[in-house]
């Protein structure tokens, strides 16, 4: 099929693009122009053009690179300067019309204002020279120098700002000659070399200089002098390359790979090569996360010698570059997830929705998933004008009997957050955890390597079988967790690493299993300078609770019948959207107004008071210090974030409050080890508003929470001699006696 | 379409026949609006099985020169790399001969071009188009069908069958050609090697998928390629090595094959095996499997039942239908000595015990592999794929429905270096999550595997398992049973089918699950035993699966529930 394309009309372009660069202003220069003290002089002496401005600047050997702008052109084009289209054909015929842009700015080109100084370049003196043979030529000599070669700049393309970067697989044979964007990660760059742009050589006959633009990657060098002398003569002079006279620009070659989220799922990333000239040589390292905009050109393949095949080598030849954020846990929000976003945070019950979609494949543990989402999006650090920090992040801490999916939950929140590190402490070393100096193998120079918690800094650093570290590792977490930074000395390296990191550790009791008999205190086993770092530390026990564990019998049963998780009230969310609801809630810089600020002192005050009771009833297993009043502040913040909201409210803090207490509450009902401890606390219970119950209530109730029949007879009949209640004749009905003592004791 | 070709000419010719197609077409003056379907034109020539039999195939010769340049061909293969992209090249050019007679000329299917063309070229005219590439590579661990064995001195230009011959004085060519050995899974292994190329954009393709591939061959191009240049340390744009050493397949159709290698599941069939076929074919099995064990028939069981598991749900990290099970206190008596130099990195079992369970194995299943973890293999061959320019596999990148038989027996103590301590990391996220992450600079990715794993150890073993059971030895007698190929053929069917085969698990009986399940709690409470946790429950709904497939169930029921508890009793009666 032929294809017929319209003629292009290169000349009108071209005198487009000339007036283009003559007189486009951008706004900054518009504003001047407008000034009304200046409107009677002569706008065109005022405010030169733009780009004019930048040929003045390159005349003047301050500048080596000029960047068209197209966002400029296309601003041109809208004001009806230049008819429609030439951006596009810009875009779609880059190559071509760059080299218009090039020689219309050779003709621009104004002459320096500066006198050649002792300062400048030899290379400037000789371009002078050069320019100054050229001129004494007459017009009919054609051996002028290439433009190439007298021309000391570089010019680029800068794209349009709406263009949107593509991944490496969405480019295929019909971007050829285009200019595209390119997104993706840099995996390896070359040393950059010198690329031989114009070769000269010298006649050894007559001592002609003659050149040569070298346009390909490939070329064939000059033999034969082409010069008049030499024909004239007829004598075959000979060339030789002269490094001197040669004009080289620096060249690079770049690989760039996709992203982890550009590929699909299944596939293996691609890669593919660019080529850097001149001042955009050493701009990017390995690692870095960019977006490229070039031309994507195609040239015969060149395989090894001797092949003969119709197959091209694609590459992208480089003409601007945009470095991405080092982070690239920045998220990239589409409108529908924002939209998603907001509706969601427009839902009363966002607090609950996102905790039940942490681990969903977890069963209950309802308020451990809450903690953990406030973990997620954490409360707001501050750092004082002295150079004190306070820390916003959250450290938590799960202690529990085995098999409980506590590693399951760690596993998860590593995954969920943009920088998650999964590690145990038994595997790893403090080294291994904080920082280490090792020698590079093959620059033998020292390295400092940041360990798991420099590597989850600003993330979480999940950290599993906590009471298995050794305590001198430990001890570096206290730094850690209090202050946020690792200090490490070392191989004569002494050095402050930030660790920004929320901690949320996984512990098993001392003996494997929390035994029941002992204290929490014993059972837990962690330093209490340790414990009180944690805002809240939870006691996961494996407890028999006929409700519950019909209820996971039931979630399990399900997943294995059907293939999929149960339906629980409405949705769950996917991690994806999780990760990006987090995102825009930690942008949120809630502050606590003074009202909610005196609820939380009179909350604190409070707090302090049960705990001397409690100590005075040796029953005390956290401490309440001035830790747990800033631990409140961090949780109501972090509620507030979930919420969206700019200012904590008094809800936010009740809410700490009682997930405060929920913590404590874990642990001390495991403090009612003793079975019949337990069973008074749930009989006593069902008495609040009664002095008589049915027995066959009260056995439901015990038998629901995991009690024996014979267990409840034999605490009736404990009681029973003590005179707190007694069993009627017909073993029917509980009469609690002495109620009013029992509620002295309570009090 | 008229059959104007014969089948054995399209074998020899399947350029001709696609010029001639595509001249027909062009002359008949309809302008590519609607291109022929050359692929279709070959599909209805071989559309029968036995038709496709007599394409001659790259997996059953020995050396690729062994098939002529430009022949129809069919290559079985594991797809190891999709990250090639697209190649753009010419379909079809115009040549303008002396007299200015313009003709176009087809250039699909083939990277060469007519030497006579080239000077009459009428570059403007030609057309581009795209295809992709993979890279592939025989699908490892096949057991039934033309394994080359691999001798232990194999000198490595017969380790990667596809290369070409190629004058080895040379040491860069060395070098090169294990760049090519490295990107098979099993390092020392001889297999089969080719540039796929495919002209139908296509996305279901994805890597470890197991596909035979029907195209045109183009052998290496390793004899052109001038030996003497130099090639630079670091060439970003220098094309990968592999593909001057391998052949390339222009492909002009292809199909996915079951990854059981099971042809019976390729076809739409609706296949069973009935309960009474299955109960006698399970006992029969399970007395097989179990001479390898020392006639323990318990362990032999759940072996049977972990060659039932699949992968059969996939979702928020959970994966059901995982059964990794750990074989513990097994004797170690390793008696196969070799005394070649480099043994330590070939994989294969030391353990006679484990050869003899292996050979079993290999038996029954379409696609196995030993694993014996020794800490010179940990530490010097990559279990998982890795690049650093370009892909190179990993033991444990291979295709879906494929087993290791994993021996811990031969773990020393010993230092582990960086390669080992990832390389089980490797090893315990596929035992954990079914996932294998593929390391390339700067980011992972990670893939979905449905690797059968299978431990041997002397105690309970240090990687995680689902399942553990203790070995009893019942019987000295140590040789294996004998079975008849038609036996085996049975035993084979009779797993790939019901792993195939649909399960549920009817409403009631999952009632009857969570009752037992709370009762069971109850009752531990009351006796101050252990609690039975949400892992056990998940490990015997589990089971339950396997063992309903196993005795040709196709839904649970409650004596087959109380079977499934009954077996797993005595399993733990064994640990504790």
């Amino acid at each position: 099929m032929e294809v017929i394309k319209p003629k292009t009309n290169y000349i009108k372009d071209s005198e487009e693009i000339h007036s283009f660069i003559e007189r486009y202003r951008d706004k900054a220069q518009d504003n001047v122009e407008i000034d009304p003290d200046n409107m009677d002089i002569d706008v065109e002496t005022v405010s030169p053009s733009k780009y004019m401005e930048k040929l003045k600047a390159v005349a003047n050997r301050e500048e080596d690179k000029i960047v068209i702008e197209l966002d400029d052109i296309q601003d041109f084009e809208d004001n009806g300067n230049v008819s429609n289209g030439l951006v596009h054909k810009i875009l779609t015929n880059t190559w071509r019309y760059i080299e218009l842009i090039y020689r219309i700015c050779d003709k621009l080109m104004p002459a320096p204002t500066k006198p050649i100084g002792h300062l400048d370049d030899v290379l400037d003196v000789i371009m002078q020279h050069r320019r100054d043979k050229d001129q004494h030529r007459s017009p009919e000599d054609k051996t002028r120098f290439p433009a190439a070669l007298t021309r000391r700049y570089s010019l680029y393309i800068k794209p349009l700002k709406s263009e949107n970067p593509l991944a490496i697989r969405e480019i295929n044979g019909s971007y050829v000659g285009h200019s595209v964007t390119v997104k993706g990660i840099i995996t390896r760059v070359s040393d950059v070399k010198p690329f031989l742009l114009v070769a000269g050589y010298s006649c050894e006959m007559c001592g002609d200089e003659v050149f040569q633009e070298v346009t390909k990657k490939n070329y064939t060098p000059l033999m034969m002098c082409p010069s008049e002398k030499c024909q004239k003569n007829n004598v075959k002079g000979k060339l030789y390359m002269q490094t001197r006279t040669c004009k080289f620009v620096p060249f690079q070659e770049v690989k760039m790979q996709e992203l982890t989220e550009q590929v699909p799922v299944g596939h293996i990333p691609r890669s593919m090569t660019i080529f850097l000239h001149g001042t955009l040589t050493r701009s990017m390292n390995p690692g870095d996360i960019v977006s490229v905009s070039g031309i994507f050109q195609a040239t015969p393949h060149q395989g090894y010698r001797g092949t003969t095949s119709l197959l091209t080598d694609v590459y992208l030849e480089g003409q601007y570059i945009q470095q991405l954020k080092k982070q690239y846990d920045k998220m990239v929000t589409t409108p529908e997830i924002s939209e998603k976003i907001q509706e969601l945070a427009r839902d009363p019950e966002v607090y609950t929705k996102l905790s039940k979609s942490i681990a969903p494949e977890i069963f209950g543990h309802d308020d451990i998933k809450k903690a953990l989402l406030l973990l997620l999006v954490g409360g707001v650090s501050k750092s004082m004008g002295d150079g004190m920090k306070i820390r916003g992040d959250l450290n938590i801490c799960l202690m529990g009997d085995p098999g409980v999916a506590k590693s399951q939950l760690l596993k998860y929140i590593s995954k969920v957050a943009p920088r998650g590190v999964y590690t145990t402490g038994r595997g790893s070393s403090g080294v291994g955890l904080t920082a280490s100096v090792t020698r590079d193998p093959v620059t033998d120079e020292m390295v400092l390597e940041g360990g798991a918690l420099v590597l989850a800094d600003n993330g979480i650093c999940c950290i599993d079988e906590f009471d298995k570290m050794e305590d001198g590792d430990r001890t570096a977490i206290h730094e850690v967790m209090e202050q946020q930074t690792i200090s490490i000395s070392k191989a004569g390296i002494t050095t402050t690493l930030n660790a920004r990191t929320s901690i949320l550790a996984a512990a098993n009791p001392l003996y494997g299993r929390y035994n029941i008999k002992k204290s929490p205190t014993q059972n837990i086993n962690l330093p209490a300078a340790l414990l009180s770092r944690f805002d809240i530390l939870f006691l996961i026990l494996d407890k028999h609770l006929i409700e519950d564990d019909t209820k996971l019998a039931q979630h399990v049963a399900h997943v294995h019948q059907y293939g999929k998780h149960p339906e629980r009230g409405n949705d769950i969310l996917d991690v994806q959207m999780i990760r990006h609801y987090v995102a825009e809630a930690r942008a949120k810089r809630p502050v606590v107004p003074s009202e909610v600020a005196s609820y939380m002192v009179s909350s604190y005050v409070q707090l302090r008071q049960d705990q001397a009771d409690a100590m005075a009833r040796k029953q005390e297993h956290t401490y309440t210090s001035a830790r747990s009043l800033l631990a409140v502040i961090r949780l109501s913040q972090a509620l507030a974030r979930v919420h969206l909201r700019d200012e904590v409210m008094r809800q936010d803090v009740a809410e700490a409050l009682r997930l405060l207490n929920v913590s404590k509450e874990s642990l001390n009902d495991s403090d009612d080890s003793l079975p019949t401890g337990r069973l008074y606390h749930i009989i006593k219970n069902l008495f609040k508003d009664t002095d008589s119950l049915p027995l066959d209530d009260i056995k439901d109730e015990v038998l629901s929470k995991g009690f024996s029949d014979e267990q409840l007879m034999d605490i009736i009949q404990e009681y029973s001699v003590m005179d707190i209640w007694e069993l009627d004749e017909t073993s029917t009905t509980l009469k609690l006696l002495n109620r009013d003592d029992n509620e002295d004791e309570e009090l | 379409m008229t059959s104007m070709f014969s089948r054995s000419e399209c074998i020899e010719r399947p350029l001709d026949t696609a010029k001639y197609l595509f001249e027909l077409e062009s002359n008949s003056g309809n302008q590519a609006d609607e291109p022929v379907d050359i692929p279709a034109y070959f599909r209805t020539i071989f559309a029968s099985e036995e038709s496709v039999n007599q394409i001659p195939s790259l997996n059953d010769v020995s050396n690729v020169y062994d098939i002529p340049q430009n022949t129809l061909i069919r290559f079985r293969s594991m797809i190891q790399n999709t990250g090639f992209g697209h190649e753009v090249f010419v379909s079809s050019y115009e040549i303008a001969d002396c007299d200015g007679v313009k003709q176009r000329k087809f250039h699909k299917y083939s990277d060469e071009i007519n030497f006579k063309d080239v000077d009459m070229l009428e570059c403007v005219n030609s057309k581009f188009s795209e295809r992709q590439l993979f890279y592939c590579t025989s699908v490892p661990g096949e057991t039934q069908k033309n394994r080359f064995q691999s001798g232990s001195e194999t000198d490595i230009e017969d380790l990667v069958r596809s290369t070409a011959y190629i004058n080895l004085n040379n040491e860069k060519v060395n070098v090169d050609l294990k760049e090519v050995a490295s990107k098979y899974p099993f390092p020392k292994e001889s297999h089969m090697a080719a540039i796929v190329k495919i002209y139908e954009k296509d996305d279901s393709l994805k890597v470890t998928d197991v596909v035979e591939f029907i195209g045109v061959l183009n052998h290496p191009r390793v004899e052109t390629k001038n030996t003497t240049e130099s090639r630079c340390e670091f060439n970003v744009s220098c094309e990968n090595t592999a593909s001057y050493y391998v052949p390339s397949v222009h492909v002009i159709f292809y199909r996915k094959l079951h990854p059981t290698g099971n042809p019976l599941l390729s076809s739409d069939a609706n296949l069973f095996v009935s309960p009474s076929d299955a109960m006698h074919i399970r006992s029969a099995l399970i007395h097989y499997i179990a001479s390898a064990f020392a006639g323990d028939d318990l362990v032999a069981e759940f072996v049977l039942l972990q060659l039932l598991s699949r992968i059969h749900f996939r979702q928020n990290g959970l994966t059901l239908g995982k059964f990794a099970l750990n074989i513990s206190n097994l004797p170690c008596n390793i008696t196969v000595n070799r005394n070649t130099q480099n043994y330590n990195s070939i994989l294969e079992h030391e353990n006679s015990f484990a050869k003899r369970v292996a050979s079993i194995l290999a038996s029954l299943l379409p696609k196995y592999h030993d694993l014996p973890l020794t800490l010179s293999t940990l530490n010097e061959i990559f279990y998982f794929p890795h690049s650093n320019n370009d892909l190179d596999s990993g033991v444990l990148q291979v295709s879906q429905d494929t087993w290791f038989l994993v021996d811990e027996t031969v773990l020393k103590e010993g230092k582990l270096c960086d390669i080992g301590v990832r390389n089980l990391k490797a090893l315990n996220d596929i035992v954990d999550h079914q996932k294998l992450n593929y390391t390339f600079p700067f980011n992972n990715y990670e893939f979905n595997t449905d690797i059968g794993i299978i431990i041997l150890s002397s105690a309970k073993t240090f990687l995680s398992y689902d399942c553990n059971i203790p070995l009893i030895q019942k019987s000295e007698n140590t040789a294996i049973l004998d079975a008849p190929e038609d036996m085996l053929n049975q035993f084979r069917n009779y797993i790939s089918i019901l792993r195939y085969t649909d399960f549920n698990i009817p409403e009631d009986i999952s009632d009857y699950v969570q009752a037992d399940y709370v009762a069971q709690r109850q009752n531990a409470s009351r006796n101050g035993t252990p609690l039975m946790t949400q892992q056990d429950l998940m490990l015997l709904l589990n089971l339950s699966r396997f063992v309903c497939l196993s005795f040709g169930s196709l839904k649970l029921t409650k004596e087959l529930w109380d079977y499934t508890k009954n077996l797993d009793e005595a399993r733990r009666r064994r640990i504790s």
